[in-house]
């Protein structure tokens, strides 16, 4: 028996039965817990309180037995669905959570100005989103569509049309200006659209040109100055450049966050077959 | 000890003497800069860039809220006055539900922050530690995690607010002192003659209770936007000094005797109980010709447009108008129950103006029309392709506003409706703009162009829209190349008075759609009259596609265009970029006074609903109207019987 005792295999047989025994223990009493849906006072209180905000009235005994029983069953809902993996491949739940998470590791808040020179050599690499940009002055005639052939009807005046006519007494009326002066491309397309701005950008200073056509209708148009784009001067952008340095470092901290985030993790991509 | 006293008496004398000289000081500098700028304006040197004679039209919003609103602190928004003149430029900014917003299409011409007056910036006080509110145990509950703790906290300033009693301890004078006055400097700070107008301006909150002011208390919204044209006072005027708007007009009649030129613009008469254009004053006696003309000179326009409904009409009191059923929401502030229709709608109070004016000799309802949006996250949604709505977290996801069914559902059936969805936000909508026509964008250009009336509402997209009155049109007018400057020169614009003579004068009604929306529909014309009982009439003047309209019905037939609900792309060929027409009233009686105003309609497009649904690639809520059409008001042109 002694002998039977300090032999090594014996050993490991107790200990496992040991084990076994323990386990089996510990998962009745876990699946017990699992198995009771248990409603405390307090959560309780909480759904009233909720039904109260919702509701703007307290809930009766009535709605209290509901709320009892919508409780009860979308956690034995949630539970089973739990126990089955429903939620590892639910792309709403992965949204949320990964949503939950990013607004734990972002930061909301801006962080300080930057001072003169670091703002200064981001300025200097930023230089292009700065720049002034190109303006035209030009004056249009205005062909609407509600009347036939608005195209006809401004190529059949562009022929009567000397360089130094204002047009005013030409075409349709117009509800908005006939002549329009230092406007940015993009002044030109929230009032014609895109397509019109993109083709007045190509019209070359000097005499009437056209027909070309908007959102609005078709239009002769003379260009009478155009300025090109010029490079910002930094002590006028200063504020704005600021600002935007900003939210481009704020921008960039959040980057950085998510990327150490997933630098935990290795990653592996299968190669396509 | 008698030193003392002698001491404390020379500081007081001089803290007096002190204040008399900076206020001649100030005086004295206000008559110079008043000098400086009668010589400016002789010499014609502020023109701005894009000045015009024939008046351009200006966009904007002169409603909006932030973190300063003690509502909107609760839906979480932690945006600043400043970040409402940054959304306007353009710039991005943050809505509480963690997503950015931007503006649609270009930046705004004119814009105002409109905080709440009453708790003006005591909730953010309350929210930071250190300060007195902060240790208040109403704080604690306001920011703790127990919601009913929070809706109790929340309901005891709003009760304050409706019953203009200040909370003890609650209530700091000072700190709303110094929120208003960081409102101006932001303001101020932003003002760019030009390209950016901005007001200082705020709101003053008066609610009509039903049901008591505890529990089952349901509001009626009786609420206006205070706006300055340029200088302001140090200290606002908010329910807390007295819950009675008329109480309002007395202070503002004084601002201007003190050279705070000031107006202020009602919102929201749809949910008001029927009390914003009552028939009575607010104590409930008889209307006066002095309610009327002190009513008029401080309300002059009315947003009659934004994202909690349009208040144009309902269909109840327009049951022969095809168009009435648009955006109506009609419940009562917080609650359920359904908001008194009579008195709440433009229309109908235009055309009681008129029989009051009869009795009276003063019309209290001759008001032009303005759009904004009531943004509660510092930027107003005006696209239904983008929208998120007005209360922060509360109406944040297209889930809770019920355009998207909950749980991650892919359909609705078995969908029970969220209370607040189908009462609330779902009827909520992506709307609505200013438009403004002024020579330039600047302050006193802008403003005084509302103060005419000079104004028109939109739902959210630019439409342009012109509408004249004259007894001298001749008939090639509408042809002109320069119809604009003779339609000035010889008749009146939008807001404006003709006399009624023996025959109808000739309307001119005028309208260019916004290129980034659907193109026009028709244009038709309001007519409100009174002759006892107010009476209206809906004209269609300009059809599109060249159609005409029935000289029976005075309608245009249906041009046929159509959306696709399964890509929002709209059919092709149907509407037109401008329409235009000249007008003569056919039942025009010159011995009955009629006001006149314009709605122009453009062709179907999207709701927001059917775009959260298309973007989160569910179906559509079939509860709610898949397609909207878009439209603008124009204010009303008098014609005034002798």
């Amino acid at each position: 028996m002694r002998k039977l005792l300090r032999e090594p295999f014996v050993h490991f047989v107790l200990l496992g039965v040991l084990l076994f025994i323990g386990h089996s223990f510990w998962a009745a009493k876990m699946s017990a817990d699992a198995r009771t849906i248990f409603v405390s006072d307090a959560e309780m209180e909480r759904q009233a309180l909720i039904f109260a905000g919702e509701q703007r009235r307290v809930p009766s005994d009535d709605d209290l037995e509901a709320l009892l029983y919508a409780y009860v069953e979308e956690e034995a809902l949630v539970r089973d669905a739990q126990a089955l993996g429903l939620g590892a491949d639910d792309t709403i739940i992965r949204r949320r959570l990964a949503q939950k998470m990013r607004f734990l590791i972002e930061d909301v808040e801006p962080p300080d100005p930057p001072n003169d020179k670091v703002l200064k050599a981001w300025f200097e690499t930023r230089k292009a989103e700065f720049s002034i940009p190109a303006r035209t002055d030009f004056t249009h005639i205005y062909f609407s569509p509600g009347i036939e052939g608005p195209a006809a009807r401004a190529n059949e005046t562009l022929p009567k049309l000397s360089v130094t006519d204002d047009g005013k007494a030409l075409g349709d009326p117009f509800i908005m200006k006939r002549v329009y002066t230092q406007m940015t491309n993009s002044d030109v397309a929230r009032l014609f659209g895109s397509e019109f701005s993109a083709q007045l950008s190509a019209v070359e200073a000097g005499d009437w040109q056209g027909p070309l056509t908007s959102a609005l209708g078709v239009h002769l148009v003379k260009v009478s100055a155009r300025s090109n784009s010029s490079e910002a001067i930094f002590d006028e952008v200063r504020e704005v450049a600021s600002q935007k340095w900003m939210e481009d470092t704020r921008r960039a901290e959040n980057a950085e966050r998510l990327q150490e985030l997933i630098a935990k993790y290795k990653v592996e991509v299968e190669e396509p077959k | 000890m008698r030193y003392l006293i002698g001491a404390s008496l020379i500081v007081i004398m001089l803290a007096g003497c002190g204040d008399a000289k900076t206020a001649a000081n100030k005086a004295v500098d206000a008559a110079k800069d008043t000098a400086q700028k009668d010589e400016v304006s002789v010499e014609n040197a502020v023109r701005t860039a894009g000045y015009s004679e024939d008046r351009n039209a200006y966009f904007g919003d002169l409603h909006i809220h932030t973190k300063n609103s003690f509502d909107a602190y609760i839906f979480n928004v932690r945006t600043t006055p400043d970040d409402v003149y940054r959304f306007a430029k353009g710039e991005t900014v943050k809505h509480p539900s963690g997503y950015d917003i931007s503006i649609w299409g270009e930046p705004l011409d004119f814009v105002a922050a409109t905080d709440h007056g009453s708790y003006m910036g005591i909730l953010p006080a309350m929210d930071t530690a250190g300060t007195k509110l902060s240790e208040l145990p109403m704080a604690k509950d306001m920011f703790s995690t127990d919601p009913a703790k929070i809706v109790a906290a929340f309901q005891k300033v709003g009760g304050s607010v409706r019953n203009g009693v200040p909370l003890e301890g609650a209530f700091d004078q000072k700190i709303v002192d110094d929120t208003w006055q960081n409102a101006i400097d932001a303001a101020n700070r932003h003002y760019k003659p030009g390209e950016l107008t901005t007001f200082a301006a705020y709101e003053y909150t008066a609610v009509t209770v039903r049901g008591g002011d505890g529990d089952n208390f349901t509001g009626g919204n009786l609420h206006r936007n205070v706006v300055f044209k340029d200088s302001a006072p140090d200290r606002l005027f908010s329910t807390l000094n007295s819950i009675n708007p008329e109480d309002l007009w007395d202070w503002m009649d004084e601002q201007r005797s003190r050279g705070n030129e000031v107006m202020a613009i009602p919102h929201n008469s749809n949910v008001s109980d029927g009390k914003m254009f009552d028939m009575v004053t607010y104590d409930g006696s008889d209307l006066s010709k002095i309610y009327a003309e002190q009513r008029i000179a401080n309300e002059p326009i009315v947003e009659m447009t934004q994202v909690k409904g349009t208040s144009e009409t309902h269909p109840l009191l327009s049951p022969n108008d095809e168009f009435a059923s648009f955006e109506i929401y009609d419940k009562l502030l917080g609650s359920q129950v359904v908001s008194k229709t009579k008195g709440g709608f433009v229309r109908e109070a235009l055309a009681n103006g008129l029989g009051i004016e009869k009795k009276l000799g003063a019309n209290p309802y001759k008001f032009g029309m303005i759009g904004a949006s009531d943004s509660h996250v510092v930027g107003g949604a005006f696209n239904e392709a983008d929208y998120w709505s007005k209360v922060g977290i509360v109406d944040g996801t297209a889930e809770a506003r019920g355009s998207v069914p909950p749980g991650g559902a892919k359909t609705w059936e078995g969908v029970s409706p969220s209370v607040n969805a189908d009462n609330w936000f779902s009827r909520w909508g992506a709307s609505g703009l200013a438009g403004v026509w002024a020579k330039e964008n600047t302050r006193e250009a802008i403003f005084d162009a509302m103060a005419r009336k000079e104004t028109f509402a939109t739902s959210g997209p630019r439409m342009k829209v012109r509408f004249f009155a004259s007894h001298d049109y001749d008939d090639n007018l509408l042809s002109a190349p320069d119809l604009t400057s003779k339609a000035y020169a010889s008749g009146v614009p939008m807001g404006g008075d003709l006399d009624a003579v023996s025959s109808s004068p000739t309307f001119l009604a005028w309208a260019m759609r916004d290129p980034l929306s659907a193109p026009l529909d028709r244009i038709q014309i309001v007519k409100v009259w009174n002759d006892g009982q107010p009476r209206e009439r809906i004209y269609d003047v300009a059809c599109s596609d060249g159609a005409q309209p029935d000289t029976n019905s005075s309608r245009c037939p249906d041009n046929g265009a159509s959306v696709d609900l399964a890509t929002c792309s709209a059919s092709n060929g149907q509407g037109d970029p401008e329409l235009r027409a000249s007008w003569k009233d056919p039942h025009y009686d010159s011995a009955m006074s009629a006001s006149y105003y314009v709605r122009v309609l453009e062709n179907p497009s999207c709701r927001w609903n059917t775009w959260d649904a298309l973007k989160a690639g569910v179906a559509p809520n079939p509860n709610l109207p898949a397609t909207i059409k878009e439209r603008a008001y124009s204010s009303p042109i008098w014609i005034n019987a002798k």
